[in-house]
């Protein structure tokens, strides 16, 4: 106890009186010693500097809604969090670019852009609350992937603070620009190892002006693949196509104007229907809005154990069923959302490490023969100890830990994230 | 080392008699990419046939300490492919196979010497193409397209070479092979495929790409408007976007170019000051929705003319207009060097008339193509190279021009790449620190800096250990107290 009061005095010279906490709740089971608020970038440059000085095991985060995801942290000193920093720097609607702070709430960036008839085009889990910091950390995209991208897409300049408390930028303001190694992409996805986000800078889309859902539901296995090479290959444009369940049900949103929503909606519908999928139905409006709120809670609406599951397209429907026996099989109740034409699910699993840890081998089993993988991204210390959080990485991994080493060489970030540079610290 | 008669034999051994070029007047042939001021010999020149060569060839410079670049088609205008005078160039161009099309996945795999337009000529009786289209399309390589992060005029929509490279086999700078991403999305680790697209050749020598691929569109329409000054055109684009339309392609190209390109391709464009090709495609109901709206938004930008492509042997000459453009200037100037600039798009005015503004005030004149929508600037900047100064001269300007673009938050390069050309000019865009952090990432590849050396950092960086793993110190081990 002793110590955890020495730390946070230094803490507190260091950051400022107000931006120390002690005591917070666990990240997978381990507890913080101090919660760290800096207020400024450099505030946050001088705490990673004494703590890079210090040895200490720093986590960054930001509203915490994907702070348990991927490997367990060994130790936690330091829980920094950027949630003071929140401004959006700058909205260029003409140049339809914006830049953020990495503390500020996706829900309420897109309030901001809005005014200006533009979004970033993200709908991550938790899209309202998540914060653009955690968002880049990890990676993550929603529904509307399928036509903006995942955040690695739309990122075109990023500012974070390195382990040892130096301020770096890549990237820039426009949406064209090779100048440089491109970090922005290095640090998205990269779960706070290799540097604290602090700020960056995306490209953004204007918001269209109609949207119109199509729900097809029920559908067995047959159905589901004939419903998906239709809809594969005609010229529709959605800018989401989705499978759930089970019992699976698929969707496909259009956003665009009025008359191109309205007309694709309804081919969509047809063609649907012409595969055997009696009950579809086209959505608008608070109904449609309401879907999708379902679709996303359909995973993350519960603190079940979730994976993150990839795979080639084709491979879809096969899963699908063998989904549905896993969860058959162990008396589990569970859900599957994702990305029929990119190949990227999200699948809730329920939360018996037993049953979970056998559901994820077999789910392994099944894609990683085709290039594919299943990451255990909320789930038990206990069950991540058992399927390890990230899978196989192939030979990429030596790579990955040689970048590790260079970025945080006294290993002070996220230790225990990934399985890269380990045995320091 | 040098590269010594051992050496040779070594290398002739990996890729045969047929493989290998060491006559000085051959190995001229390979002294410069597209820009030709730039100029080195390589010591050596080798075209491996197979990935095992390849790292083989890597696997000798590595233990000899020999540096060595890679050399796609060498069409690139920022010297990424200037040789080494005591190193080996490596050649990719006979790595030329399409290793695999899966056309219900929409995926395709090559080797990366194959050409970009070939890739898309493939994929096209499964209804599928290759987004990425630099003008140079018919002569480069995916390889080179990976190095540079190549973009092209239908970026604006479908995003650049990054956006379209799932996977990467690549040789690292120490002979071992790795796979980095892969088919399907969201591999697990860093974002590898991210930071070696773009990286120029490097990091490592890429020997597979795995690429998507989209379904050709159910429609394409495209027009050619005419206005009576870039500012008019500029500002036409500007309510494009603020339409809430977000174009397939938008080129604007000036009077310079217009004529450039009459004299060279005839592509029948009008005499005007500036035109914009403004081209959407999509779904039908969409695209005619706002097909008509960018026509009503030309017109009331000012344009003189709008032109709409009645059939595709149309649409094919605006472009060829378009894509011939930086070629086109050897009809107007004996020669011309190739400007890559960004800025944020509503700058374009301000910037053009600062470029007028030192074209008189050089002397020389300045042509300008854009990928307007993505306000990446190429200024072509006339000389003549016969004249003493002029050449130099020309460079001045082209630096200057870069500051322009770096005051308004633009950046010196939007898809050439830094290069041998640039790597002077990284400091105005980047701190210390920011290029240290950079040299990182290359000290993680290729600590041994042997990797296409100098080229995008104005200082290489020693990378020194790599860091071990860290030892605690037994009075740490004790615990958490002993470390505050
Ligand atoms: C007329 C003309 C028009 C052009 N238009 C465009 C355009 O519209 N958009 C655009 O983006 N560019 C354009 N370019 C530039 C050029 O075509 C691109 O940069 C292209 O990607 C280079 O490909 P290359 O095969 O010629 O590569 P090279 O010039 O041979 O090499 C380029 C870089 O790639 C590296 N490299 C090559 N192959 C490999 C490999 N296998 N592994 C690792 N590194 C490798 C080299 O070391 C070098 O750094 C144009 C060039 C010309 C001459």
């Amino acid at each position: 106890m002793a110590a955890v009061d020495e730390l946070a005095a230094v803490a507190a010279r260091v950051a400022g009186e107000d931006a120390v906490q002690v005591g917070s709740t666990a990240v997978c089971g381990v507890v913080p010693a101090i919660v760290v608020a800096p207020e400024s970038v450099a505030a946050v440059s001088e705490t990673l500097r004494w703590a890079h000085g210090r040895r200490l095991a720093v986590v960054p985060t930001g509203a915490g809604t994907k702070l348990e995801w991927g490997g367990v942290p060994r130790r936690i000193d330091l829980l920094l969090s950027l949630g003071r920093l929140d401004a959006v720097v700058a909205h260029r609607h003409g140049d339809l670019t914006a830049t953020v702070q990495a503390g500020a709430p996706l829900g309420r960036v897109n309030e901001l852009l809005r005014r200006e008839g533009q979004w970033l085009p993200l709908d991550p889990a938790y899209a309202a609350r998540a914060t653009i910091g955690g968002i880049v950390a990890t990676n993550d995209a929603g529904p509307r992937r399928h036509r903006h991208g995942a955040p690695r897409e739309l990122i075109l300049g990023v500012t974070f603070v390195r382990a040892d408390g130096a301020i770096a930028s890549a990237g820039g303001i426009v949406v064209k620009n090779v100048a440089g190694y491109d970090l922005s992409r290095l640090l998205t996805g990269s779960f706070g190892a290799l540097g604290v986000v602090v700020q960056a800078t995306f490209k953004l889309s204007p918001l269209p002006p109609a949207s119109r859902t199509v729900v097809a539901a029920g559908l067995n296995s047959g159905t589901i693949e004939g419903a998906i090479r239709a809809v594969m290959a005609s010229q529709l444009t959605p800018s989401a196509l989705e499978v759930q369940g089970p019992p699976f049900a698929l969707l496909a949103r259009f956003e665009t104007v009025q008359e191109a929503s309205e007309r694709q909606a309804e081919e969509v519908a047809a063609l649907w229907r012409g595969c055997g999928a009696a009950d579809t139905r086209v959505l608008t409006g608070a109904a449609e809005t309401e879907r999708w709120t379902a679709h996303h809670d359909a995973v993350w609406g519960r603190e079940d154990d979730v994976c993150r599951i990839g795979l080639l397209p084709d491979q879809l429907p096969g899963l699908l069923e063998e989904f549905a026996g896993l969860l058959r099989h162990h008396g589990v109740d569970g859900q599957l959302a994702g990305r029929v034409e990119t190949g990227a699910l999200h699948a809730r699993i329920g939360s018996d490490a037993a049953a979970s840890q056998s559901i994820v081998d077999r789910l392994r089993l099944r894609v990683e023969g085709g290039g594919g993988h299943v990451v255990v991204l909320r789930g038990s210390p206990a069950l991540r100890a058992k399927v390890g959080p990230w899978g196989a990485m192939g030979d990429a991994a030596r790579v990955m830990d040689a970048v590790k080493r260079r970025f945080d060489p006294e290993g002070i970030l996220s230790q225990g994230r990934w399985p890269f540079a380990e045995g320091r610290a | 080392m040098n590269i010594d008669e051992r050496f040779l034999r070594a290398l002739r051994d990996i890729v045969g008699e047929s493989g290998l070029i060491d006559g000085v007047a051959d190995r001229i042939t390979y002294e410069s990419d597209a820009l030709t001021h730039l100029r080195a010999v390589p010591g050596v020149v080798v075209l491996p046939v197979s990935v095992p060569q390849v790292q083989e060839v890597v696997r000798l410079c590595h233990s000899a300490g020999v540096p060595f670049v890679a050399r796609g088609h060498g069409t690139g205008l920022s010297g990424g492919a200037l040789p080494v005078e005591d190193g080996v160039l490596i050649v990719l161009t006979r790595l030329d196979r399409i290793l695999d099309i899966d056309a219900p996945n929409r995926r395709m795999t090559v080797q990366p010497g194959v050409t970009n337009l070939e890739i898309s000529r493939r994929a096209a009786p499964f209804g599928l193409y290759y987004a990425p289209d630099p003008s140079s399309q018919q002569v480069c390589s995916i390889g080179g397209n990976v190095a540079e992060n190549s973009g092209g005029a239908h970026c604006l929509k479908y995003g650049f070479t990054v956006h379209h490279v799932l996977g990467l086999e690549l040789v690292m700078p120490d002979g071992a092979l790795v796979r980095l991403g892969g088919p399907v999305p969201d591999t697990p680790g860093f974002d590898l495929v991210g930071a070696l697209v773009g990286s120029e050749g490097t990091l490592g020598i890429v020997t597979e790409v795995v690429l998507r691929l989209l379904r050709l569109p159910e429609d394409v329409r495209t027009l050619l408007a005419a206005f009576p000054s870039t500012d008019a055109a500029g500002a036409a684009v500007s309510g494009i976007i603020a339409a809430g339309i977000i174009p397939a392609a938008v080129e604007m190209m000036d009077r310079l170019t217009i004529e450039a390109a009459e004299a060279a391709v005839h592509p029948n464009f009008p005499q005007a000051e500036a035109v914009l090709i403004v081209e959407l495609d999509g779904q039908r109901a969409e695209v005619d929705a706002l097909f008509r709206r960018v026509e009503s938004v030309c017109r009331e930008a000012g344009a003189s003319e709008v032109r709409v492509a009645a059939d595709a042997e149309e649409r094919a000459r605006f472009w060829t207009g378009r894509k011939a453009a930086f070629a086109a200037m050897g009809r107007v100037s004996p020669d011309y060097y190739v400007q890559d600039g960004v800025i944020p798009r509503t700058k374009l005015s301000e910037v053009l008339r600062r470029i007028r503004a030192l074209a008189g005030r050089s002397g020389l004149r300045i042509g300008n193509v854009f990928h307007a929508g993505d306000g990446n600037l190429h200024p072509l900047i006339c000389y003549d190279g016969a004249v003493v100064g002029q050449a130099a001269l020309a460079a001045d300007v082209g630096g200057e021009i870069l500051q322009y673009c770096v005051e308004v938050g633009g950046s010196i390069t939007g898809e050439h790449g830094v290069g041998a050309d640039k790597a002077a000019h990284m400091p105005k865009m980047f701190s210390e620190v920011d290029l240290d952090t950079m040299q990182r990432l290359r000290c993680a590849f290729d600590p041994s800096g042997l990797c296409n050396p100098q080229k995008i950092f104005p200082t290489p960086r020693l990378c020194g250990e790599v860091p071990g793993p860290y030892r605690a110190h037994p009075a740490e081990r004790a615990g958490l107290a002993e470390r505050f």
